[in-house]
């Protein structure tokens, strides 16, 4: 048998899918979404809380990939190219809206289960004071706390994504985490806030 | 806390990127300048907590306004891709198999003229003729070569990477065929024919980048094989990432491997 067959072979990386696309290829767009539109929608979520304009704004991310196609270098990772994408996108909805659309939604947040009836309400306020918490962050700490913790990026893709050195984004994330912690404690303290 | 650098060895600790003896360290050194230790587990909790909210799912609405996204793009695409057609293909004629014997016989009528012409031409109009038919055979070749690159026979597209190689001057155009190529044709051989022509021309910073991300891209051993030789003869540091990523696939060719191995030692 030889070895060498096409089944051997790797799954096509993103890098390789989105040089085709490049190319002219554009159905394999959807392989890269498929693979990317929920964690796309995850960070669009967590920094709006809005449903509608998180799909919308994945959505938008594809579509400019599609259209800066041709730029393309397949420098680093893909995703650090589309979390990139993502930013910008991000800070321009952001000036657009000044946050208009946080809060309203978050009832829509899910809670994990499998708890006892109290646990689960404890647990409850517990991740909502943490959920109110996050949101009273500035939209720079609340971003690069987002992509260090919910979207798996190294602090060095962090930093490209952001067009800052791996040591500021280090220091952004434990001040944010600090006052993150500090903003929690003062809503224990003061029961729950709407 | 004022320190940079505990700042930072905090928040690689919380992301547990510090082994044990390293995160053992810090709370030592966290110790002994007094931080409050529990302020320190607080910020830990919180950060390990956080990925406990879960979200909603993305509604279906969304995939479908994707799909119609790409859709209309395809659409359109077609549409811009067929009224470049009608305007390459009088171009592409000339270049037809049945032209290309004729277009052959011009140029060596062409340059046997030079040749009678250089014995009977004073010298200084011969040296400006000369330069004007070696930039007319450069044209030409590059023209050549990038219809050749569209033919669906890899013989012709053999003939195209082998009319790159022959241009000498620096050309965006054939440098970023000659690249696509190497990452996108299906034939191995015109791959590796794109590699040789390419590494020709690896004195210029693009196409030595071009090169180095081009090794994640390649699914053929022997592709991979002749990259992994290529770094080394460069010493291309840059593509010790790319290397070991290959390294860590699973359905890379154990040989495929073994190579890579053996050119990580040599490059790092």
């Amino acid at each position: 048998m030889n070895p060498f067959t096409k089944s051997n072979l790797d799954p096509v990386s993103d890098t390789a899918l989105m040089f085709k696309v490049k190319a002219g290829d554009i159905d394999k767009l959807s392989l890269l979404y498929e693979r990317h539109n929920k964690i796309l929608f995850g960070f669009f979520f967590r920094m709006s809380g809005n449903r509608e304009v998180s799909e919308d704004l994945v959505q938008t991310v594809f579509y400019r990939i599609l259209k800066n196609r041709r730029q393309y270098k397949g420098k680093g990772k893909f995703s650090s190219w589309m979390f990139q994408i993502a930013h910008n996108l991000w800070a321009d909805h952001y000036k657009k809206n000044q946050r208009t659309d946080l809060k309203d939604n978050m009832e829509t947040w899910e809670l994990k289960d499998g708890l006892s009836a109290d646990e689960q309400i404890e647990r409850e306020e517990q991740l909502r004071q943490l959920r109110n918490a996050l949101y009273k962050l500035s939209d720079e700490k609340r971003e690069v706390l987002i992509l260090s913790r919910y979207q798996g990026l190294k602090y060095s893709e962090i930093a490209s994504i952001l067009n800052l050195t791996e040591g500021a984004i280090k220091i952004r994330v434990f001040r944010a985490l600090a006052e993150l912690r500090k903003i929690f404690v003062q809503i224990d303290n003061n029961g729950y806030e709407g | 806390m004022k320190d940079d650098s505990n700042i930072k060895r905090i928040t690689e600790y919380l992301k547990g990127e510090l082994s044990n003896s390293e995160a053992e360290e810090l709370i030592r050194i966290l110790k002994e300048e007094g931080y409050d230790l529990s302020e320190l587990d607080e910020m830990k909790q919180l950060y390990r907590s956080l990925t406990k909210i879960e979200i909603p799912e993305p509604r279906q609405e969304m995939h479908d306004g994707f799909y119609r996204m790409l859709n209309e793009e395809k659409k359109r695409s077609a549409g811009r891709q067929s009224f470049m057609q009608n305007l390459i293909e009088p171009l592409r004629s000339v270049f037809e198999p049945v032209a290309l014997p004729r277009l052959a016989y011009a140029v060596l009528l062409l340059l046997l003229g030079v040749f009678i012409g250089h014995r009977i031409i004073p010298d200084k109009q011969v040296r400006i003729q000369t330069s004007m038919l070696k930039e007319e055979m450069e044209n030409m070749k590059k023209m050549m070569a990038l219809t050749l690159f569209q033919q669906s026979s890899a013989s012709d597209r053999l003939k195209a990477v082998s009319y790159s190689a022959e241009i000498t001057e620096e050309d965006n155009n054939i440098i970023e065929a000659l690249l696509v190529t190497l990452n996108n044709d299906p034939n191995v051989n015109v791959r590796l024919a794109c590699l040789d022509a390419l590494t020709e021309k690896v004195r210029i910073p693009e196409v030595r980048e071009g090169l180095v991300q081009s090794i994640t891209n390649q699914d053929s051993p022997l592709v991979q094989i002749a990259m992994a030789d290529l770094m080394i003869r460069l010493q291309e540091k840059g593509s010790v990432d790319e290397l070991r990523y290959l390294l860590e696939q699973n359905n890379v060719h154990e040989t495929v491997k073994e190579k890579i191995s053996e050119s990580l030692k040599l490059l790092i």
